[in-house]
């Protein structure tokens, strides 16, 4: 008798958490710029899914998550501005260089974060879930339930932002 | 060749290296590649901030824990509450669908199966059954771990484990499953066990229980219920491995030990509300001394 896995299953949730939690972090981060946020938000959404856990198919737990994550972050900023925090980590190890071109690199390394901290919400969480995430577009487009067109236009209209706000430096 | 300015894909297939080669070299000789190129390679080495994945899944499971599970002694209101949603699911969704409760570690929850008899599932298990099964007049379950029923006067009501068999007529009872430990306890009416090897009728009073591939053994008991449900676990003549076991469900704790025996008999009860003295209470008897770190108890000969 193949039992199909059920939700409601602690041991079946705990796999789907330990699954999609930090993927659902990244994405919620990449929206809203709040690293505290966005752990509110997997928590809200995986409660969520808990309390509806008998109407959740296993097979489309993580599509329900990541419009559950949307819908939520949707809710929050249209009843409060959303305060963007960005520390995106990371840089590169080096040692060998001038003082002036580390100060450079630090500098531009701003500009960028806050470039893009300023572009438009679904060009930010592209271009993220892309560079960061790796994720291709056309697993992007299911995560936000968008065409891979949109995808890629986001992603060009994000690039060329970026590239205005910094291509000077 | 679209031109770069009303293509607005042009940079998003650039990243995908699905430009022409015409398209690359003319874009590489242009002025801007190298600040996108720049912002691609700076963008190389971001990380989203560190996500405590541990602490948050705490916080997740402490919020959900107060609604599906009833500590303690059962409240029979809350069962009656939850045999009116059975009754009604039972009715509407007749297709085969299977319903499954089950317990953490440390929880126990009260159910009313759609006939009206009771079930009470003490930690870390579990029980499914098929609703189109009871709503068609037959009472039958799977367990997983360990569950106190009370059923009702009816037709024949079947637990299902992986060690064997209970079968019952009107009845109270136990059953303790185990990968290797089948156990149950009569406390009321009349009761059919059957595993590979035999088959067994136990009426008040009586219990039936095979360890291993040792043979099986007939006891006798006198309690009206069975301890844990009053926060207590008991245990009579009973490898030691499988009372750290029960242990471990309990109270959510991984046990490690080494120069112990765990095959030592052991008779005795621990209690389900402390660690500290349950431990006391098990190890003291057997000469062991014990140490806990966070949710690892390491036991060790003294």
């Amino acid at each position: 008798m193949s039992e199909k896995k059920s939700v409601c299953e602690p041991s079946v949730f705990e796999e789907l958490y330990s699954e999609h939690s930090k993927s659902l972090y990244n994405f919620a981060f990449y929206k809203s710029g709040n690293s505290a946020q966005s752990e509110d938000l997997v928590q809200e959404a995986f409660i969520k899914m808990w309390n509806n856990c008998a109407k959740v198919i296993f097979e489309k737990a993580k599509s329900f998550l990541f419009t559950v994550t949307n819908n939520l972050f949707l809710n929050e900023v249209a009843h409060k501005k959303v305060v963007l925090n960005y520390t995106l980590i990371g840089g590169k190890e080096s040692t060998n260089e001038s003082p002036e071109f580390l100060m450079e690199e630090k500098e531009f390394m701003n500009t960028l974060q806050n470039a893009i901290a300023a572009l438009k919400e679904g060009q930010r969480e592209v271009f993220l879930l892309n560079r960061i995430d790796k994720k291709t577009y056309k697993e992007i487009a299911e995560m936000l339930s968008i065409s891979v067109k949109a995808v890629e236009k986001r992603m060009h209209l994000a690039l060329k932002q970026l590239r205005e706000k910094v291509g000077n430096i | 060749m679209k031109n770069e300015h009303t293509d607005d894909t042009f940079l998003s297939r650039w990243l995908e290296n699905d430009l022409t080669n015409e398209e690359l070299v003319s874009f590489k000789k242009g002025p801007e590649y190298k600040e996108y190129q720049k912002i691609i390679d700076a963008t190389q080495n971001f990380n989203a901030p560190n996500f405590n994945k541990k602490e948050v899944l705490e916080k997740i499971l402490q919020k959900t824990s107060d609604k599906k599970v009833r500590k303690l002694v059962p409240n029979w209101m809350y069962a009656a509450v939850a045999s009116v949603v059975l009754l009604i699911s039972s009715v509407y969704y007749l297709s085969g669908t299977t319903e499954t409760f089950s317990t953490s570690f440390g929880e126990q929850l009260a159910l009313v199966l759609p006939d009206g008899s009771k079930v009470l599932l003490n930690s870390k298990s579990s029980i499914s059954y098929k609703k189109s099964d009871w709503f068609n007049g037959t009472r039958t379950l799977e367990l997983n771990g360990e569950g106190y029923f009370k059923v009702k006067k009816g037709s024949r009501f079947t637990v299902n484990s992986e060690n064997g068999n209970v079968g019952v007529l009107g009845t109270q009872f136990n059953v303790k499953t185990d990968s290797s430990y089948f156990e149950v306890l009569c406390y009321e009416g009349k009761v059919q066990v059957q595993n590979s090897e035999e088959t067994v009728i136990l009426t008040q009073g009586l219990s039936f229980r095979k360890i291993e591939n040792k043979n099986s053994e007939k006891g006798v008991f006198i309690d009206s219920k069975p301890n844990w449900i009053d926060g207590e676990t008991s245990f009579n003549n009973t490898p030691l491995k499988y009372v750290l076991t029960a242990l471990e469900k309990q109270y959510n704790i991984q046990i490690k030990s080494s120069n112990i025996d765990v095959n030592t008999l052991y008779t005795g009860v621990f209690t389900n509300k402390n660690l500290n003295l349950a431990l006391q209470t098990i190890c003291a008897p057997v000469s062991v001394q014990f140490s806990v770190d966070k949710n690892i108890v390491v036991l060790s000969k003294k």
